[in-house]
């Protein structure tokens, strides 16, 4: 399992961390190359891969192998 | 970005001009789903006027016509009339749809002619600054009512359908998956099918209407005042509370460009 999230495109809007039913996401303290916070995949062993992120994400940044 | 979107954007237009948050993204997201599944990336155009909203099919890499605002849907039936192979899905918004182009939204439902027609609603003029649209809710605060809207909202199930559209559906854009399946049903009908996503707005809608910046937070503010609709209900708001799901289908209605193909067949015989 892998969660690929694209610094370029991602604003940081929270609605990844927000949909994920098993608190797969956390918010980072690092900033992208725009000043946006990052989310981050810390729990990823609780991933169930329902791809929730991957369909709520407005600027279609998130993509899960596996 | 995401691998199946990189199929279908146009890379040169990116990043999206949408603020962090903005429902309409998650729209696009969903559309792409939906013409990936269906396999109608040859078969489709997309039309939208002017805003947010008709921002949605722009970096799509398939036929798009950008045109002026509120005359969406008179270009996609010029569209459709020379080109009845194609299958058409017009992006509006809910003040170019119903405001500005309001009239042509009626004629268009009227005349029940084969077009998708998907309104983003933000209740809100977002692009300009956060002026009052016309589907604002009453006593909502905006740029041009500081003291509470005083006008009364558009129902928009009830002008649509009663102005002869024969497809209706309404989800949020919190819901996606849900989403996907309308627009599937909608490409699928034959005549004017609606499909109102209610759409968060947090930057113009959010400081304005709903005190925060938060859109999961305007997500659950959408999902506490809508209610499911039951098949065989009647779709109305109930306790300020609108319905979601498939509102209403009538099949075999007579459909605008086959009426023109058959009195073209008839004329070309004499």
């Amino acid at each position: 399992m892998q969660i690929i999230i694209d610094e370029k495109y991602c604003k940081g809007c929270e609605l990844c961390m927000n949909y994920c039913p098993k608190d797969v996401f956390e918010m980072s303290k690092k900033r992208s190359a725009k000043g946006y916070l990052m989310p981050e995949a810390v729990n990823i062993e609780n991933c169930i891969n329902c791809k929730m992120c991957e369909k709520i994400c407005p600027d279609l940044c998130i993509e899960i192998n596996g | 970005m995401n691998k199946l979107a990189e199929q279908y954007i146009r890379k040169e237009a990116l990043p999206l001009i949408f603020c962090p948050g903005c429902g309409d993204g998650t729209v696009l997201n969903s559309f792409i789903r939906t013409i990936d599944e269906m396999g109608i990336r040859e078969d489709l155009a997309c039309v939208s006027g002017i805003g947010c909203s008709s921002w949605t099919p722009v970096y799509l890499d398939v036929d798009v016509l950008h045109t002026i605002h509120g005359r969406a849907i008179p270009f996609a039936e010029g569209l459709k009339v020379s080109r009845p192979d194609k299958k058409i899905v017009v992006f509006t918004g809910d003040g170019d749809g119903t405001g500005i182009g309001g009239n042509h939204l009626i004629h268009a439902a009227r005349r029940n002619i084969d077009l998708t027609v998907v309104m983003l609603t933000n209740n809100i003029y977002g692009m300009t600054g956060g002026q009052k649209a016309p589907t604002t809710p009453m006593g909502a605060i905006t740029k041009t009512s500081p003291r509470g809207n005083d006008e009364r909202p558009f129902d928009v199930y009830n002008l649509v359908v009663g102005a002869g559209a024969t497809f209706f559906a309404r989800w949020t854009a919190g819901h996606p998956v849900q989403l996907e399946k309308a627009l599937k049903d909608a490409i699928n009908h034959k005549g004017f099918s609606f499909v109102e996503v209610l759409s968060q707005c947090p930057t113009q809608a959010g400081r304005s209407m709903f005190n925060t910046k938060d859109p999961y937070k305007m997500i659950q503010w959408y999902k506490e005042n809508t209610y499911m609709h039951k098949k065989g209900d009647v779709a109305k708001i109930k306790d300020g509370k609108m319905p979601l799901g498939t509102l209403y289908v009538e099949d075999d209605v007579v459909e605008y460009t086959d009426t023109l193909q058959s009195i073209k067949e008839e004329a070309q015989c004499k």
